[in-house]
Parts: structure tokens; C-alpha cells; sequence
């Protein structure tokens, strides 16, 4: 599982009903990017078309990236990585990789996560929520 | 033998081998430092470390030599110890000074060293994948 291999460009699964989750794409996308992000609704066709092997479910429930070599990673550690790709932040990224900040970080994000329909408004208009 | 010309003995017989001795062991130590610079190139490390110890003893004898002269009246045994002790003081500082900057050096050029291989981790997120997916044809 682990490689030496290089990762040129992530893309970011979110969840497009949930407002915040939409601010927080803006956020991301008006940063200088030191590795290219690109932002996919998750479960939208592209989404299953182009990731097969992810369950659609599971990308809902949390921020998932992808590398283009086929890496994914899920929660906090998506986090980590959308911050690593940022011109200027790969240091904060590696500051909360480090084993004293990552469990604090995990627990922030899945609290976010979790309590994201209460923390911005939600809509189910874009029709992305899996059937 | 006057007081005076054995106090210049005597000063040349201490600060010179003080001087051998703080180079001989940056030579020793700095060796390493360099070697983790230069990524573990022997001869690299061994020529950069011979002409920091040569520069080294350039700057340290020319400022004993240069500072050999008394300028008070050297006449009775206490004098000679008296400005003895001040030469020699100003000679350890110095050295001291010198060996420190030196110290420095090293280790920043380690530092940058250091830095460079963690940029080639920057190609990699600080996070392993929770999965990876490998196309099968």
C-alpha cells in the first residue's frame, strides 16, 4: 500500500447538497494550488463513472480524494491532503499528520461531518443523494 | 632570557597547540555533518572538511601572530602571567567564536540538506491512502 510514487493531481468528492460543504469547495478552489484539485459531486454520474470501485454511500458520508494513482483517502485524511495541496499549507499538513494532532483532527472532522445538515443549510435539489 | 621574550615563548607554545587542538577536533567532528550534507560522499566531505580545518588554521595562528605583541612593561614574573593570561584569554575567545561560527555553518548547511529531502516527500501527502485502487485490465 505504500509507494514511493508521486501524486500529480486529487480529486475531491463532496457532498454538493450540504451548504457548507460548497463553501468549503470555494474556499479550496480560490486557493493557490501547489497540486491541481479537482471537485466532483459525490454519487453524481461522473462520480460513479469515473470512481466504480467507490460506494457511492460512503463518499456521501465522507469527504473523499483520490489520487490519480487510484489512491483514496476518506475523512481527516482527506483533509490532510486537500490542505497538502494547497500552495503554502503542506506544512500545517504535515503538523496534523503528526500522531499527537491527527486524533484531535479525526474527531473535529467527523464532528463536522456529522453535524453538517445543522451546521449550514442542506438541499436536496441537485438530486445527488443516492436512490 | 628576559621576562618579556619568555612570555612570547611561552604564549606561542600555548596558543599554537590550543589552536591544533580546537581544529583537529572540528576536523573530527564536522566530518559528519558534512558527510550527512553531501548525501554520504566520502571524498566530498573529507576535502570540504580538510579546507575548512586549513582555512581554520589560517585565520587562528595569523590572529596569534598578530596579537603576539605586549604592549605594558614586562619585568617581574607576575607581569609576565598577567599578560599572559590577557593573551591567551583573547586567544580561547576568539577560537571560541570561530569554532562556534563554524559549528554553525555546518549545521545549516545539514539543515538545508534536511529540507531538500523533505520536499521531495512533499510529492507524497504526509497521509498513507486508507486504500489504494490498482486498475485491473
Amino acid at each position: 500500500m505504500t509507494s514511493d510514487r508521486a501524486v500529480r493531481r486529487v480529486t475531491v468528492l463532496y457532498d454538493a447538497s450540504c451548504n457548507l460543504c460548497r463553501t468549503a469547495r470555494g474556499w479550496l478552489e480560490r486557493q493557490p494550488q501547489a497540486v491541481p484539485i479537482e471537485f466532483v459531486a459525490a454519487t453524481s454520474p461522473e462520480a460513479r463513472h469515473r470512481y466504480p470501485f467507490l460506494d457511492p454511500a460512503m463518499t456521501l458520508e465522507d469527504l473523499t480524494v483520490v489520487g490519480d494513482g487510484g489512491e483514496v483517502w476518506v475523512g481527516a485524511k482527506a483533509w490532510v491532503v486537500c490542505l497538502w495541496a494547497l500552495e503554502g499549507r503542506q506544512a500545517l499538513a504535515r503538523r496534523l499528520s503528526s500522531p499527537a494532532l491527527m486524533p484531535r483532527a479525526r474527531s473535529v472532522v467527523s464532528f463536522v461531518s456529522r453535524h453538517r445538515k445543522a451546521l449550514g443549510t442542506y438541499e436536496d435539489s441537485c438530486g445527488c443523494t443516492p436512490a | 632570557m628576559n621576562h618579556l621574550a619568555a612570555t612570547y615563548a611561552l604564549y606561542v607554545l600555548l596558543a599554537v597547540p590550543l589552536t591544533v587542538w580546537v581544529g583537529r577536533t572540528l576536523f573530527r567532528n564536522g566530518k559528519v555533518f558534512l558527510l550527512d550534507v553531501f548525501a554520504g560522499d566520502d571524498d566530498l566531505a573529507s576535502a570540504v572538511n580538510s579546507l575548512l580545518v586549513v582555512g581554520f588554521y589560517l585565520v587562528n595562528i595569523g590572529y596569534v601572530l598578530l596579537a603576539l605583541r605586549i604592549g605594558t612593561q614586562v619585568t617581574t614574573t607576575t607581569d609576565a602571567f598577567e599578560a599572559l593570561s590577557v593573551k591567551l584569554g583573547a586567544v580561547a575567545l576568539v577560537l571560541g567564536a570561530l569554532h562556534l561560527g563554524n559549528v554553525y555553518v555546518l549545521n545549516n548547511l545539514r539543515r538545508r540538506a534536511v529540507q531538500s529531502s523533505r520536499m521531495q516527500a512533499l510529492h507524497r501527502p504526509p497521509v498513507e491512502p486508507d486504500a489504494v485502487w490498482t486498475p485491473t485490465a
